[in-house]
């Protein structure tokens, strides 16, 4: 059992998880409530990493996070260390790989709150910001947490992409998912087993326990 | 007093000219997709007109010209809308004081006072699901009020409330804005509804006012036949205009009716005229009266239709190439004569209720 | 005549007669294969058709009876376990070494020398980035680096400059990255021109033993690929790929 792996993979899990968190929301915000030239575009390419396969935005995330990239080479400028084979690269890499896990639940539950909702609460005197955090958010509440719980599991059990830009670097980039690859390549299977055991037991957990929620929330707010 | 002029020609056709008092209410009727909640939306301050101006109590809200558009929350509205929009996550109590002001959110007795006002005393922590569709409308309507408003809007508040519920709601709205002094405006679809509730009232068709007055000018003196058809009138025909020396005469096909003395009928010769089934008078077997020498008509019963102690008979007019005339009689007197389908009598259409419009 | 109608009818058999013989390959057989392949195509007309995979991953799939005829394995210790499992036929052959090479890509300033002692100076003066190899849990080219970084007593010092490839070709691309100043990768690749013009190296004298066997059940003309793979042809192909073979210094 490689607990360093383990550490490393929750902690990605979480930042990843945690980072989503506003940005999700801010793009679910954006694609429910407003209509504009290239909405539809936007979406799709948010729904991306769902459809690719991890091969591709692998390759992409290559290039892109090397130091002679525009967005590798403006990080080394910044903060004088590399992107490409660092925890931080693949904490960016994450975000967009689980970037549709938290976008569509939250997107799904915005558009579900009824839009004259919305023009009650600016009517009664409620600005944008206001209406959002005090109607909007709470209505929402269910997609929120879906979107928190599926892009955390979703990035513990990240392997295709992290495989062919992480670089294997024990306590860094060496997540759980690919300590599990290394040992059945190396016929370790007990090793290979326990820690499978353990994602899969954390994945079953998160996944019910977001069910479980969703379907009691729902008794309680009947729009 | 509200004042609202809008037009546009995008993405809605809007032509809109439109006011109203403090204490009245002015209701807009039309059919649906007429823009009537589009005009409204555009009081609330939720869409903007391209050229227009809109002012309430003397504010100035939208003005194309000097570019001026408050956002909804810088003006001072009640809105009250189809299906309530009342917060589900959020008791009675909460939805009410959340239209509070900063300055009002201290004094919270003000939502009890609302909530007795639109009589929902006690309910104030249930839930809006825990209501049933009455009360919610009450919980907006109080909610709408709670902001103190310069406008009260109401977009067919009550399309979604059983009938009983519906009528209950009526007397509330009624007794409710003789204490309220500002201008309400109320959409709606129901003319029945319009004219029980409405001092004044508006017919909007493909964004166009098409005319604004009393509910008894427009339906018995609709200013033309796009209004008269709006507001359901029953019985509109064609005819000639006969001018005499001293009086005026309409040509309905074969019949000749008597108009009596107008001041000026400066209509052309082939004109439109309505006249309601209540001043079309039976000629009773039973109990003639002298108003039966006013234009005398003779027809078959073709329908009797019985609604509430009114029975409305539609007799074909031979005379008038067999065009069905609509009266309005009281159940009694259409039982004490006998009427029945197939039977031919005669009926006096009042001359001074005639309503001629252009064609 | 009939000399002319037994020839055409021999033509017209031989694809009949001719086999196709499904061979697992490790991943550093990439290049000097498909060479050795046409040339055993062209002296016999039996047909090789070639699955390239990680050697482990190549096991797995053998010991799960997959439809391979011959196995040739970069490490001898995948070979051992499925003779133990039964699942080989006949003897392992030795057919040839395979080189380890240090490399860098043109972005690099690291000093390449055979004892790494241009690595050495970069790390202790701090100014080294990151430094690929093979997983050497499983890749033997991983193990022949480790092996190569312990003797020149560095091991430990560069753990955390350790860039951990997938296997030996992932380890190839890593050192195309401006992160990475070099990697310990297969000499057989580095000799390919598109990479001798993108970088350069130093050949390492680890030696990693390169070895071939029969699956259980392959078809019969299995043993004439491995015959000539031992071949002189054979060798020279190989030779001219970077590998050492017999006979050959």
């Amino acid at each position: 059992m490689d607990w360093q792996a383990f550490e490393v993979s929750l902690k990605l899990a979480l930042l990843t998880s945690v980072s989503l968190l506003p940005i999700g929301l801010a793009l679910a915000y954006l694609l429910a409530n407003s209509r504009f030239f290239g909405r539809e575009l936007l979406e799709a390419a948010i729904t991306l990493p769902l459809v690719l396969p991890p091969t591709v935005l692998g390759y992409f995330l290559l290039v892109g996070l090397d130091s002679n990239s525009f967005f590798g080479g403006l990080f080394v400028s910044l903060t004088g260390h590399s992107l490409a084979f660092s925890f931080t690269g693949l904490w960016f890499a994450s975000i967009i790989y689980s970037l549709p896990f938290a976008v569509q639940p939250m997107l799904r539950s915005m558009e579900s709150i009824a839009p004259e909702i919305r023009e009650a609460a600016w009517c009664s005197g409620l600005s944008k910001w206001k209406t959002f955090f005090k109607i909007e958010l709470p209505l929402a509440w269910p997609g929120i947490v879906t979107a928190m719980v599926l892009s955390f599991s979703h990035t513990l059990g990240e392997f295709g992409v992290v495989l062919m830009i992480g670089g294997n670097i024990a306590g860094e980039t060496r997540t759980l998912s690919i300590a599990i690859y290394d040992s059945v390549l190396a016929f370790e299977t007990a090793q290979a087993q326990s820690m499978s055991l353990i994602l899969l037991g954390i994945a079953l957990v998160s996944i019910t326990l977001v069910f479980m929620f969703n379907r009691s929330r729902s008794r309680l707010v009947q729009l | 007093m509200l004042k609202v002029t809008l037009r546009q020609t995008k993405p809605i056709a809007l032509d809109v000219n439109l006011h109203c008092n403090n204490g009245d209410i002015l209701a807009l009727v039309g059919p649906s997709g007429a823009g009537k909640s589009t005009v409204l939306r555009c009081i609330a301050g939720l869409h903007s007109s391209k050229t227009g101006q809109i002012s309430c109590a003397d504010h100035k809200w939208f003005d194309s010209e000097t570019k001026t558009n408050l956002k909804p929350q810088q003006r001072r509205i009640g809105m009250v809308f189809q299906h309530y929009a009342l917060f589900p996550h959020l008791t009675v109590f909460d939805n009410i004081r959340l239209a509070f002001s900063k300055q009002q959110q201290k004094n919270l007795d003000k939502v009890d006072d609302l909530l007795a006002r639109v009589h929902l005393t006690g309910l104030a922590q249930r839930y809006p699901h825990q209501l049933s569709g009455g009360q919610q409308q009450r919980v907006a309507i109080a909610r709408a009020l709670a902001r103190e408003p310069d406008v009260l809007l109401l977009d067919e508040p009550f399309s979604a409330v059983d009938r009983v519920t519906r009528r209950k709601l009526y007397l509330e709205l009624n007794s409710l804005r003789r204490s309220l002094d500002m201008p309400i405006v109320l959409v709606t679809h129901d003319l029945d509804e319009a004219a029980m509730l409405a001092d004044t009232m508006a017919v909007i068709h493909h964004g166009k006012t098409l005319q604004q007055g009393t509910p008894e000018q427009l339906m018995y003196q609709p200013d033309n036949v796009a209004v008269a058809k709006q507001v359901d009138v029953r019985n509109l025909f064609e005819g000639q205009i006969i001018k005499l020396d001293d009086r005026y005469q309409l040509r309905w096909h074969d019949i000749t009716l008597e108009l009596g003395p107008k001041e000026a009928i400066d209509h052309t010769q082939n004109v439109a005229w309505i006249i309601s089934p209540a001043k079309v008078i039976l000629h009773q077997r039973v109990r003639p009266s002298r108003g039966e020498q006013e234009n005398p008509v003779t027809g078959q019963i073709v329908e009797m239709l019985t609604l509430r102690g009114i029975t409305t008979v539609l007799v074909a007019v031979a005379e008038a190439n067999n065009l069905v005339i609509q009266m309005d009689v009281s159940q009694h007197v259409a039982e004490r004569n006998s009427l029945e389908k197939g039977q031919q009598i005669t009926m006096s259409i009042i001359a001074s209720a005639i309503h001629i419009m252009k064609k | 005549m009939r000399f002319v109608l037994v020839l055409v009818l021999s033509f017209c058999s031989m694809p009949l007669l001719a086999d196709q013989i499904r061979v697992a390959a490790a991943t550093n057989l990439r290049y000097v294969l498909p060479d050795l392949a046409e040339q055993f195509e062209l002296q016999t007309g039996h047909q090789i058709a070639i699955s390239y995979a990680a050697s482990g991953t190549l096991t797995t799939q053998i010991q799960h009876d997959a439809p391979f005829d011959v196995f040739l394995s970069a490490n001898p210790d995948y070979i051992v376990r499925l003779v133990e499992a039964g699942k080989t036929d006949g003897d392992i052959i030795d057919y040839a070494q395979a080189q380890l090479a240090f490399y860098k890509a043109n972005h690099s300033h690291l000093k390449l020398d055979m004892e790494l002692k241009g690595l050495a100076e970069a790390l202790n003066d701090g100014s080294l980035n990151k430094v690929v190899i093979a997983n050497p849990k499983h890749a033997p080219y991983g193990q022949a680096a480790e092996k190569a970084l312990k003797k020149a007593g560095i091991w430990q010092a560069i753990q955390t400059h350790l860039l951990i490839a997938e296997n030996a070709s992932q380890a190839v691309q890593f050192t195309m990255s401006t992160s990475v100043d070099a990697g310990f990768v297969p000499y057989s690749n580095v000799i390919q021109p598109k990479l001798k013009t993108r970088g350069s190296y130093v050949k390492l004298d680890n030696l990693l033993p390169q070895q071939a066997v029969l699956i259980k059940g392959a078809v019969a003309s299995s043993t004439q690929f491995l015959e000539f793979i031992q071949s002189q042809v054979a060798r020279n192909i190989l030779s001219n790929h970077g590998f050492v073979v017999k006979g050959k210094e």
